[in-house]
């Protein structure tokens, strides 16, 4: 008898709960940051208690206004974005915007971005003493702002030293959202993690690029923006497995997410939680759709829990190769 | 629900298969709550690419039949795809999104066209005249042919007075939609035919101190590129009367307060601020129906903002997807160089 026919037989569900670093979620499945708006936008076509969490858009101390128009391009099996950080900036987010993502039925993450280590310790102060946030995601990757966000995210003691300031001043789960656009992921995932992050999300966008080449000119205002969707997906699931193996913190896995087979995916590479972004824009019923896909998974494949799914494949190989079945 | 999966009755070329435009009669639950102006994010493959959905204006509504009707030229890889989706086939579509035009309670409505921008105008025609509205159109576009394959027999129909241009001169004026109605301006609203001397040289000279006010009224930054696309547009209009002959002085006193007149238009961007810039100054009510590069269509991606001033001039950004796609002509910031 195979081990999921003994589940199904007992009728057993799947324990779709979470547990990461102190942020414990009712499922594995996020909305990422910047896909999301302030959590409203979307409800009409997908209920917000369908979240485990929801990342709203990047807060920054100052409003911001954002990039000028394109501020996104769609490429092969992917999106390429320089939005800019445009934000409400944190006066007005505590003001107009927080009272009601309080409310929201799911574990609501505040993002936040900055210019300087100060702007990252004066958003955690501020919204550290705020009820109704369940953990910060530090944004120190985001490609599209000329100053801060990716220089704090592709140098390794910047990025301890931003998530140092954060973690000093707030007592919520802090998660640190890792950039792609580095040589060795694993070296600033060390480095948050002596930060004193509890939890790390990566990944952001790949930076990137495209050229209208009827007008010879780039097609964003920004000329740079950042890759997003199934393109990038293999580059993430790899930068998961690294970082997985690096360091002990918790991983929200994310690129690329577009059904249950690619959260899975996230999964087995070492992820606890994944975030859907772009798949978002494609289908609003994605989340839906994979957490219903995750629960039957676990049950053919005999697993009562997502959470025993983290990094199964890395142990998976492990097993294989100390038994002489793997490649090397 | 606004994600819904409407059905495909018809889908073919319209017009000349050479030009490139599709028809496409959805029948679902868009059609119930349609209004002229909105538009619909539709996937237009269940494959991850394009991965996109793609915006397309509402051409017209019929409630009865539960029908909205797309019109699309296909240019790129997403209206390829959807170029292939056959009848009977059921298509995932977000909408009707977006705020669509407003329809004025009485008086004249002058829709005003550029090329492919005509579609999202038939349904608001539609409206307009159901409602009792004296409904005039400017349309320019490539050449006959091209304006003949868009739906120039179905705009014959609503028989409505119809101002057309063609860039090639095969039909009507010559050159951009700027054209027509920039003559018809100058031929003035009431009709020159009846107007006497007296009135026309009274009027001149309003129109002259009018003028002289107008890049200084208070609330518009009248940057220098904004004063050359107006001057242009004058040196335009004035080719045209002189090449017309017969058309007269006097027209629309800029500035003074505006008959019961709304305009909507819809076409490329410089087009759109031309004619914008001609109606604001003249105190008409403009709309614009702006289009950007969109993804999720619900206002969360902040993809497709664009610029837009308060009566004050500060500026600050709106979402095409939620805000628009249609914005008062006079709100929206046509160069941003930030």
């Amino acid at each position: 008898m195979l081990p999921n026919e003994k589940k199904e037989a007992k009728g057993a569900g799947v324990e779709l709960e979470v547990c990461l670093g102190g942020l414990t979620l009712k499922n594995p499945v996020i909305a990422a940051s910047g896909t999301y708006g302030f959590g409203r936008e979307y409800e009409q076509y997908c209920p917000v208690e369908t979240w485990g969490g929801i990342a709203v858009k990047g807060i920054t101390p100052e409003p911001r206004a954002g990039n000028p128009a394109p501020r996104l391009t769609e490429t092969p099996a992917g999106v390429l974005n320089a939005v800019g950080l445009e934000n409400p900036g944190l006066e007005e987010f505590l003001k107009s915007y927080l009272p009601r993502l309080r409310n929201l039925p799911t574990a609501v993450i505040v993002n936040i971005s900055g210019f300087s280590v100060e702007d990252y310790a004066l958003l955690a102060r501020s919204l550290g003493r705020e009820a109704g946030i369940a953990a910060l995601e530090v944004n120190i990757s985001c490609p599209n702002v000329r100053h801060g966000g990716l220089q704090f995210g592709t140098d390794a003691r910047s990025a301890q030293e931003v998530v140092a300031a954060v973690r000093r001043e707030t007592d919520l789960p802090v998660i640190a959202k890792l950039s792609p656009n580095v040589t060795d992921i694993r070296e600033l995932a060390r480095a948050v993690e002596r930060g004193g992050a509890d939890i790390i999300s990566l990944i952001n966008t790949l930076l990137g690029m495209s050229i209208d080449v009827e007008q010879r000119r780039p097609v964003l205002g920004n000329l740079f923006g950042g890759l997003s969707g199934p393109a990038i997906r293999p580059v993430a699931v790899r930068m998961v497995w690294e970082v997985y193996q690096a360091v002990a913190l918790p991983i929200i896995g994310m690129g690329g997410i577009t059904g249950w087979q690619d959260a899975v995916e996230f999964l087995l590479a070492g992820a606890s939680a994944v975030s859907i972004g772009s798949g978002n824009f494609v289908n609003p019923r994605v989340p839906l759709q994979v957490l219903e896909g995750l629960e039957g998974y676990c049950r053919r494949q005999g697993f009562s829990s997502v959470q025993e799914l983290t990094g199964l494949a890395q142990t998976e190989l492990a097993r294989r190769t100390h038994k002489g079945f793997a490649r090397g | 629900m606004p994600l819904c999966y409407e059905e495909i009755v018809s889908h073919g070329s319209l017009g000349d298969p050479a030009e490139g435009l599709r028809r496409l009669v959805l029948r679902g639950s868009a059609a119930a709550t349609a209004r002229p102006g909105q538009f619909l994010h539709v996937r237009v493959s269940d494959r991850l690419e394009p991965l996109l959905r793609r915006p397309l204006s509402i051409a017209a509504i019929d409630r009865a039949r539960e029908e909205v009707t797309v019109l699309y030229r296909v240019r790129g890889r997403g209206t390829e795809a959807l170029a292939q989706r056959q009848p009977g086939e059921r298509l995932d579509v977000l909408g009707p999104l977006g705020n669509g035009f407003s329809l004025p309670e009485k008086g004249e409505l002058w829709l005003v066209a550029g090329g492919i921008g005509i579609f999202p105008l038939y349904a608001l025609a539609q409206a307009g005249l159901a409602r009792g509205l004296e409904v005039r159109l400017f349309w320019g576009g490539e050449s006959r042919g091209f304006l003949e394959s868009a739906g120039l027999g179905q705009w014959s129909d609503l028989r409505i007075p119809l101002h057309l241009s063609t860039m090639d001169g095969s039909l009507g004026d010559k050159g951009a939609v700027t054209v027509p109605l920039g003559g018809y301006l100058k031929l003035n609203q009431t009709g020159p035919a009846k107007e006497s001397q007296a009135a026309r040289r009274g009027r001149s000279a309003e129109e002259a101190r009018a003028a002289g006010s107008r890049r200084s009224a208070p609330g518009v930054e009248a940057t220098e590129a904004e004063a050359a696309g107006v001057e242009a547009l004058e040196a335009e209009v004035a080719g045209v009367e002189s090449a017309g002959g017969k058309r007269s002085a006097g027209g629309c006193p800029a500035g003074q307060p505006p008959r019961d007149l709304s305009w909507a238009v819809c076409g490329p961007r410089g087009m759109m601020q031309a004619v914008a810039e001609l109606g604001v100054a003249r105190g008409f009510r403009v709309e614009v129906s702006l289009e950007e590069r969109m993804a999720c269509g619900v206002g969360a991606c902040l993809g497709c903002c664009v610029t837009v001033r308060d009566e004050r001039g500060r500026r600050s950004k709106r979402k095409v997807c939620q805000d628009g796609p249609v914005f008062p002509g006079r709100e929206v910031v046509w160069d941003v160089t930030e």
